[in-house]
């Protein structure tokens, strides 16, 4: 599939702000994330991550500013829908019917994206057996254990074959086989020319994954670069360094360091 | 687009309604086999029932409007109307309770657009079993008076599907605003009992009403012999007058029955312009509600209305409070606190918590009705026969465990004496029952006086209802423990819930038998001029034996509890 390099980047925001009431969500937010990357969006929980990643897929309308996907304006309407047929999505709440089969979720969502019956039934089958979704596809999402979701809000996700895939903690609680599965397949996509933003706690995912990163805290974009500028520093330092160290909670706590009589020497 | 997507090979509707009739079906399967039944024959009774309303509101209009009155016509479409705006509510009340239909967050980062998937939304919702029955049979009315009373009747045609529509669209912008209103489920459910509970207790206010003017109007009736002969002097002259009222309140019907708009024409071969304009306004009033609907729904979603709710700002410790609230640091309080807490929060809790305050209702139609059971001599013993129906032998004495869920496990697991927990359980349901007992005393006492001697020998009366009640549920809970929804009013006990209730019923009503033959020899023992308190010092002993046997039976219930530990955890942890 070729990608329509409409724009040089897969993602662009300009002054991005999102408010709750008095709560700045995401402040003056300029991201720019080029095609055929994989871009690990990080932070602490409440940064701002999830807010970001719902403007920039059209579920949460921004306050201020402005958002191109795939070079298209998501302000207009118009491009915004076409725009959105071209993109995958893994939202935060994972958005799964659970009174559906897992096969029968994947063939709505594949109708919602007007696939045709041919390639559906193909798609669906293949994502089935690569991601190790269940020999008995009649059981209903909701006996579905929380690996077995993520695999197939991912599955749902990659079925219109996007040129972007939005992921938000795409691998929290998929166990180590999937976590393999789902990396080689992401990494595929991306070879491709494709492009990946997502979201993860686990910072050795996203050191070993991703292309570029870009670290958010409070709302504002503190950090954005190549993994290659890293040189020799670890992801975890990098973070660390930015968006708050453990030494504040040394203090804090203090009646655990106390050592227990038996085995005290 | 990719090449393998296409522009028709599936429409969103088709995509829609496959969707819904999956979620449909898979709710079906997942309810009981009563509920499948009537959800099998309602689905295939749909269309029949459809054709059978039309004709059967046509069949009889065609029979009866040539002998009918315009007036009773009239009344006739405003009564229907009102009974489908009532059923339409009730199923909106029903639909409060369940999942939403199409869940709009789980739809909105796919590429449909919103507005989509809000009309789809609202059409779908319309395929109610309401406007199944009701629309056909407003059509056929409205067809028969057409070709039986006048041509100019035609407008009712359209006239009956625009209040339909309308009253539809106000019902979705309801329910849109219900659900905005109650983000959680627990919340909306807590909100739909509300409004049930308000509606029954609101109901009753007529009857109450109408019991007491009947009762002022007995006492009236019982007039000086004097003033009834003078009365039926002038009976001719209140025959005239009250035939004078009804043609008036007739009048007064007709009259504020004109302004529906479902009334057809009022003279024959004349244009009715009033019921034109009444459905332009109900049509106005449709889009204008499903305008506001659609907006209110965009808001909640696109701009996070939703999530500013849900939002949870970070809390700092109030050391403060925090000291206060541990003034009372038993673990035994801390127990009590847990289960008060799981009460008030749950919506089942809520429900059992709620309920004596219909039966609260009853004192006042007792009052009303019977005024010999407000006698001195009785008063005790409806007093205790409405504190044992309301205060101890509730649902939540019969599943002490059932608010604990998981955390029953942190009673086994932080090696917390299990006396202990069965105190906290005990003083919880005591506040419950100290509230309400001394809510229905007062009550009582403001409708009859009472001796004082009486009034305290009937509470030692009811604590003893209470502490046996206590006994009973806590064997009953340890035997037969089940689990309740805390987001909604399931409980999965089945036969338990009834049979616990029934046999805390027995119990009071053999304390209270008891009680009714100590009372009489106490009365009697007065009469006979030996003034001995009998009925007191009766209650106080029985009341003091029943603590004792309480404090006794005590450890014996907590090796019960432990013994069944593991069944009540798997009875009660259920996930629902």
């Amino acid at each position: 599939m070729s990608v329509e390099t409409e724009s040089q980047f897969a993602v662009e925001t300009e002054a991005l702000c999102r408010t709750f009431g008095d709560l700045n969500a995401v402040h003056e937010l300029n991201l720019l994330v080029k095609h055929g990357t994989m871009f690990g969006f990080l932070g602490r929980n409440g940064a701002g991550k999830s807010t970001t990643i719902k403007m920039l897929t059209g579920i949460l309308a921004p306050t201020k500013g402005r958002i191109l996907l795939l070079g298209s304006d998501l302000a207009d309407n118009v491009s915004a829908q076409a725009v959105r047929r071209r993109i995958g999505v893994v939202p935060e709440d994972l958005a799964l019917f659970e009174t559906l089969t897992g096969p029968e979720y994947l063939t709505f969502v594949a109708r919602m994206y007007r696939l045709d019956e041919e390639t559906l039934t193909d798609r669906i089958e293949e994502l089935f057996s690569v991601l190790a979704l269940g020999a008995d596809q009649k059981q209903l999402v909701l006996e579905y254990s929380h690996g077995m979701r993520k695999k197939l809000a991912l599955a749902a996700a990659l079925l219109p074959d996007p040129d972007l895939l939005f992921l938000d903690e795409p691998f929290e609680g998929v166990d180590a086989v999937g976590s393999r599965v789902m990396r080689d397949i992401l990494g595929r996509f991306v070879a491709r020319g494709s492009t990946v933003f997502l979201t993860s706690h686990v910072l050795d995912i996203v050191e070993a994954l991703c292309s570029d990163v870009g670290i958010i805290d409070s709302g504002k974009l503190v950090y954005q670069a190549s993994m290659d500028s890293l040189d020799d520093r670890r992801l975890e330092d990098v973070f660390l360094d930015l968006v708050g160290s453990t030494d504040e909670m040394r203090s804090e706590l203090s009646w655990l360091n106390d050592n227990r009589p038996e085995v005290a020497t | 687009m990719s090449r393998h997507q296409t522009n028709n090979s599936h429409s969103y509707l088709s995509t829609v309604i496959w969707l819904r009739w999956k979620l449909w079906r898979r709710r079906w399967q997942r309810q009981g086999p009563l509920l499948r039944a009537v959800g099998v024959i309602g689905t295939i009774l749909a269309i029949p029932l459809c054709i059978l309303s039309f004709l059967i509101a046509l069949g009889l209009g065609v029979v009866l409007l040539p002998s009918l009155s315009r007036s009773v016509i009239v009344i006739a479409w405003v009564i229907s109307s009102l009974f489908f705006i009532y059923v339409r509510i009730m199923g909106l009340w029903i639909n409060l309770q369940q999942d939403e239909g199409l869940p709009l967050q789980r739809l909105l980062h796919l590429p449909i657009p919103f507005q989509t998937v809000f009309s789809l939304n609202f059409i779908l919702s319309q395929l109610s079993f309401s406007n199944i029955l009701f629309l056909p049979a407003f059509l056929g009315f409205a067809i028969a008076c057409t070709l039986i009373l006048d041509p100019g009747n035609a407008v009712l045609i359209p006239a009956s599907i625009v209040i339909v529509l309308c009253v539809g669209a106000l019902l979705h912008q309801l329910h849109s605003w219900l659900v905005q209103s109650m983000v959680t489920k627990r919340k909306r459910m807590a909100f739909a009992y509300l409004i049930f509970f308000g509606v029954v207790v609101l109901a009753q206010v007529p009857n109450l009403y109408l019991v007491y003017e009947q009762k002022q109007g007995e006492s009236t009736r019982e007039q000086p012999q004097l003033e009834q002969i003078a009365a039926e002097i002038v009976s001719d002259n209140l025959i005239d007058q009250t035939q004078d009222l009804n043609e008036a309140s007739t009048e007064s019907i007709e009259h504020w029955s004109e302004a529906w708009v479902l009334t057809g024409t009022s003279e024959e071969s004349s244009f009715p312009w009033k019921t034109v304009l009444l459905t332009i306004g109900l049509l106005l009033l449709a889009i204008l509600s499903l305008k506001r609907s659609y907006r209110s729904t965009l808001a909640r979603y696109r701009d996070g209305r939703e999530l500013r709710i849900g939002q949870t700002r970070q809390t700092v410790v109030n050391r403060e409070r925090s000291s206060r609230s541990l003034i009372v640091r038993s673990p035994i309080f801390a127990v009590t606190a847990v289960t008060i807490k799981g009460w008030t929060r749950s919506v089942y809790g809520k429900a059992g918590l709620m309920s004596p305050l219909f039966l609260l209702l009853l004192i006042p139609l007792l009052w009303l009705h019977y005024p010999a059971a407000f006698e001195p001599s009785m008063l005790p013993l409806v007093l205790m026969g409405a504190i044992a129906l309301i205060g101890a032998p509730t649902g939540l004495a019969c599943n002490l465990f059932a608010f604990d869920k998981l955390g029953f496990r942190l009673f086994l697991f932080a090696g917390f004496d299990l006396k202990n927990v069965l105190f906290g359980k005990f003083f919880a349901l005591f506040a419950l029952f100290a509230l309400f007992g001394c809510f229905t005393f007062v009550l009582a006492g403001v409708l009859s006086p009472i001796r004082i001697q009486h009034l305290l020998a009937t509470g030692f009366q009811s604590g003893a209802i209470f502490i046996g009640c206590v006994v009973l549920g806590i064997v009953w809970s340890s035997r037969y423990p089940y689990a309740v929804s805390l987001t909604s009013m399931k409980a999965y006990g089945g036969s338990a819930t009834v049979l616990a209730f029934v046999a805390e019923l027995c119990f009071a009503a053999s304390m209270i038998w008891v009680a009714s033959r100590v009372l009489a020899m106490d009365i009697a023992l007065e009469a006979a001029g030996r003034g001995f308190p009998m009925y007191f010092i009766v209650s106080v002993v029985e009341f003091l034996i029943f603590l004792a046997a309480a404090g006794l039976l005590l450890k014996p219930l907590a090796k019960l509890v432990a013994a069944r530990s593991n069944h009540i955890l798997d009875a009660v942890a259920v996930e629902n």
